[in-house]
């Protein structure tokens, strides 16, 4: 351990201590980075906690050489390096597995491991040879994954673990880790941090940046958290609470705990029989979804992205065609109506991607408010003319009700901040008094102060008898909010559960596409 | 923390960094303008070239950093605010301070202030390097690019009658700026104001030589009247294919120009409106009360120049207070929302090339009733085609196009005595208007970059959001 010539078994030198001393980036307008010390030794794991925008990302880049910084200086094993570029970072012995994978999806697993590398018999390829090392690699670390498989093929935990062989391939002593576990389901997770731990075992620093509490107590040696590009400390992970870290996340206590109102059971305000629908690659996304939602209810759906959540929300809201199927607003058949008729008849969505769908980015603040109801009055006087003193007076009211932080309401949305964004979007879907509410990701990119606001108002609006069916994939805000929860895999509820029934184990477990066997399943139908 | 601020976007600055960015490049820029304004004077003065552009370098130098210098001390703090959490300095149109995050809750007082400083100063850079390039080029080719312009300006402001002159010019351009300015707002790229303007032109001309029992203002109105329905008719045919087959109009409506040009030129040529005994290709005359009033002496600046003001606060009512406007502006930055949200976006577009194609025909009334009296074939000088530019320039806000149409008119109506007093010939203004293009073009371009740099922030912010 002392020796700093100990070698790895990829045959890298270990990086015993690795130091980031002072580090400060600027970006226009923005410190990114004000005087950080962070460091890392050999065979622990040290967390990097912090809000968006706290710096996390900007302080890895910066050690990946991704950035130069503007003051401060890297320690390796008490050497001073200059990384400036990923190359020099690679050859100091430092792998980063990116949030997005950076891999080619059609070629295999050796030749994406090999890409950029000088092979032994130039120029040609020597995959044999690589596939070999992947192999040895793979089983020295417990990364399970056939070299001579095409990445497409390849599901998203396991090209997680390519990026890893990849990195220590080129010799990574020490691996950055971007929010790996944010694509994974909860076994994936437990497979990762196997592998971790296996690594640290052989001499490996690793860091590991996330913004999930359990994972980082799960996983850490030592926790730092950033806030506002500044270090807010560095603890021990042994004996530190989650409440501990949120605090000095936010720098104040995070309410995920929610008084709620208990409402009585309703009659079913939505209902879905057998919806099937297409991705946009027109492959089977929706495999026959039947579920309801009641008056006073918040029904949660689950799932790792990409099962089918967006398709069911645009397939309700008549935005997808529906192939096969029915959907029903109280009763009254409304498969395939269009949305401008579902919001007369009291249907309202928030969709995910809100940029796109739910504003018009050029558009002023009032006049986003006004969106779909500007024919009607008071917005609009007679067939021609729309009543601007009407428009500010309502827009007024909206912005104070709702909190909606603007300079004025001539202000350009686009220069507004995504919970801004998201209050106005929710102002005005609620300002309908919907009877059903679809929420799709309504807090995804917002920050805490504007979250918990907008699951009040959620809760709120439970409490009005509005059944809500909210889609996300935070566990922990569906299980904050919903009454019930329903659990989609590829495109199919694989059960519903209670609130008072659920807990993470299963719930993970059913995100993982186990099926519940019983009274939920039957529940579901 | 001290010293941390964000740029403003110093357009006016740095012309070519399309946004904010480092404020000496916009110093550079403005000593090269310097330099070869300056080198040109010295050149016709004393005939050196080289004493010039080195006389030219240091004072453009000097001026840029004098100019910019009161800018940069005495309006841009003016202009920044602090912000309340952090006390950092941020732009006064910013609603997030882009160091804390801290939403802005009261108003800029500025905010006005910088969006008319920054659209101002951009139209006028787009010309003033426009009018360099193509004072370049007639250097090259070895005429006086000074004098040229002196002539320019001369005959496009220098008197009343020049002026008047420039105004008439200026006529057309309004209505057909408009009418393209209000399609391309709606995401629609209309390029058939030109055809909308000959057919408009003649529906003008055959009122007033047929009608020729009524009254004045009745026959002047109704000539308005059937040349608007003309234009928007034949704008609804492009609309139409766009609207319910999803043609593109881009092609239709080039086409279609050219089937209005020969149209009308066959009406009058051997059609039912010829006139035998005629020289030119023409038809008959309209009746001597159809004839707008000319408002200056030895000019044919004539009332339908007010006809046109008129129509600019028409749209500028028409985009900011009606549901059609909104409609329009809805359908132009997210024609798939918009239908998501109810607005019938087939219906939009039938109205929106509709209006388009009235405001052409507007225009070829304006000129059949003012100035020529009758339809003469191919009288357009490409009047819908300088409307798409000014719109262009403009970017599709009605008053921008007013003031582009004022300066495109002042800068046709001085070219075409260019060739009267200089050997320089008339393409001279087709180059600086093209170059305009251009220029406005790379503007475009960079606005695009800029944009898709700050899309690339953010969609990393949001993905660090997400994790």
């Amino acid at each position: 351990m002392t020796e700093s010539s100990t070698l790895l078994p990829t045959g890298q030198r270990r990086i015993d201590h690795l130091e980031m001393r002072g580090i400060v980036k600027r970006f226009p307008g923005v410190l990114a980075a004000d005087h950080v010390d962070f460091d890392v030794k050999a065979g622990e794991v040290h967390a990097l906690l912090g809000e968006n925008g706290a710096g996390k990302s900007t302080l890895m880049k910066i050690l990946y050489g991704l950035y130069a910084p503007n003051e401060g200086e890297i320690y390796i094993n008490g050497k001073k390096v200059e990384i400036h570029s990923p190359a020099d970072a690679i050859a100091n012995g430092i792998g980063m597995v990116h949030q997005h994978f950076m891999l080619v999806p059609t070629l295999t697993v050796a030749e994406n491991v090999a890409l950029g590398l000088k092979s032994s018999r130039e120029p040609m390829l020597d995959l044999d040879v690589v596939s070999e090392r992947i192999v040895t690699l793979a089983e020295r670390y417990g990364l399970q994954v056939d070299p001579s498989a095409p990445v497409w093929q390849l599901a998203v935990g396991e090209r997680q673990r390519v990026e890893i062989i990849k990195a220590l391939y080129r010799g990574a002593a020490l691996l950055i880790l971007d929010e790996p576990t944010a694509v994974l389901t909860p076994q994936e997770v437990d497979d990762l941090f196997g592998t971790l731990r296996q690594m640290l075992d052989e001499g490996h620093g690793i860091i590991f940046i996330s913004h999930k509490l359990h994972e980082v107590l799960a996983i850490s040696n030592r926790i730092t958290v950033l806030r506002d590009g500044r270090r807010v400390g560095t603890i021990p992970a042994e004996g530190a609470t989650k409440p501990q870290l949120a605090r000095m996340m936010v720098g104040r206590e995070v309410i995920l705990q929610y008084e709620k109102v208990d409402m009585p059971h309703g009659e079913a305000l939505l209902r879905l029989e057998g919806v099937h629908a297409h991705s946009d690659r027109g492959t089977e996304a929706l495999r026959g979804v039947t579920l309801e939602v009641r008056a006073g209810e918040i029904l949660g759906l689950a799932g790792v992205s990409g099962n089918g959540q967006r398709e069911l929300a645009e397939a309700i809201f008549g935005l997808r065609p529906i192939t096969a199927g029915k959907v029903f607003l109280d009763g009254r058949e409304i498969t395939g109506k269009s949305p401008a008729l579902l919001n007369k008849l009291g249907m309202s969505y928030i969709p995910e991607e809100r940029m796109v769908d739910a504003v018009v980015k050029d558009f002023t603040v009032a006049e986003n408010l006004m969106l779909q109801d500007h024919v009607n009055p008071p917005y609009a006087v007679g067939k021609i003319f729309l009543n601007p003193r009407a428009i500010a007076q309502h827009c007024a009211e909206m912005i104070r009700s709702f909190n909606i932080r603007t300079p004025s309401q001539e202000t350009p949305i686009k220069s507004l901040s995504g919970g801004n964004i998201q209050k106005l979007v929710l102002a005005r879907e609620l300002a309908r008094e919907p009877r059903v509410l679809i929420a799709a990701q309504p807090t995804r990119g917002v920050d805490i102060g504007a979250t918990e606001y907008i699951h009040q108002r959620l809760l709120e609006q439970r409490a009005k008898g509005t059944a809500t069916l909210l889609i996300s994939e935070d566990l922990d805000e569906i299980l904050a909010l919903s009454d019930r929860i329903a659990v989609i895999y590829e495109g199919e509820i694989v059960g519903v559960v209670d609130r008072a029934d659920a807990d993470v184990e299963t719930l993970g477990l059913m995100m993982a596409g186990a099926k519940r066997q019983g009274e939920q399943v039957a529940e579901a139908v | 923390m001290v010293g941390q601020r964000t740029p403003l976007p110093y357009w006016y600055v740095a012309p070519f960094l399309g946004g904010a960015g480092n404020v000496w490049w916009g110093v550079l820029l403005w000593a090269l303008a310097g330099a070869l304004i300056t080198a040109a004077l010295v050149r016709t003065r004393n005939r050196s070239l080289a004493l010039g552009a080195l006389v030219g370098a240091l004072a453009g130098g000097v001026g840029g950093i004098l100019l910019l210098s009161p800018l940069w001390f005495a309006l841009i703090p003016l202009l920044e605010r602090r912000c309340e959490a952090c006390g950092a300095l941020t732009s006064p149109t910013a609603a997030v301070c882009p160091r804390c995050g801290h939403d802005f809750t009261d108003a800029a007082w500025a905010d006005w202030l910088v969006n008319a400083l920054n659209h101002t100063a951009r139209v006028i850079i787009t010309l003033e390097m426009a009018l360099i390039v193509g004072g370049l080029v007639l250097e090259l080719s070895g005429k006086d690019a000074l004098d040229t312009y002196r002539v320019l300006f001369e005959w496009g402001l220098g008197t009343q009658r020049a002026r008047a002159n420039s105004l008439l010019a200026a006529t057309p351009l309004i209505f057909t700026g408009l009418g393209t300015a209000l399609a391309f707002r709606a995401g629609i790229f209309n390029v058939g104001v030109e055809g909308s303007l000959y057919m408009g032109a003649l529906a003008a001309a055959w009122v007033g030589f047929t009608f020729t029992a009524l009254p004045g203002l009745a026959l002047i109105t109704l000539a308005f009247v059937a040349a608007g329905i003309a234009g928007g008719i034949w704008g609804l045919i492009p609309g139409y294919l766009k609207a319910r087959l999803r043609v593109d109009e881009v092609v239709t409506t080039i086409m279609l120009n050219y089937v209005a040009i020969e149209f009308t030129s066959y009406m009058v040529q051997s059609g039912p409106f010829f006139v035998p005994g005629l020289a030119n290709a023409m038809s008959p005359t309209i009746a001597e009360q159809a004839r707008l009033p000319r408002l200056v002496a030895r000019s044919q600046f004539n009332s339908s120049f007010f006809v046109a003001l008129a129509c600019v606060v028409v749209v500028i009512i028409l985009m900011q207070r009606t549901k059609l406007g909104y409609e329009l502006r809805l359908t132009g930055d997210n024609s798939l929302f918009a239908r998501w949200s109810g607005v019938l976006v087939g219906a939009t577009i039938l109205r929106v090339m509709f209006l388009s194609g009235l405001f052409g025909g507007l225009a070829g009334a304006g000129q059949v009733l003012g100035v020529h009296y009758n339809f003469t074939a191919r009288f357009s000088r490409g009047f819908g085609f300088d409307g798409l530019t000014i719109a262009l320039l403009a970017r599709n806000s009605p008053l921008g196009v007013l003031i582009g149409a004022l300066l495109f008119g002042a800068l046709r109506s001085g070219g075409s005595t260019i060739e009267l007093f200089t050997d320089v010939p008339i393409d001279l203004v087709d180059i600086v208007q093209a170059l305009i293009i251009f220029f406005v073009a790379i503007d475009l371009s960079l606005d695009f970059l800029a944009r898709r740099k700050r899309a690339a922030r953010e969609a990393e912010a949001q993905a660090q959001a997400r994790a």
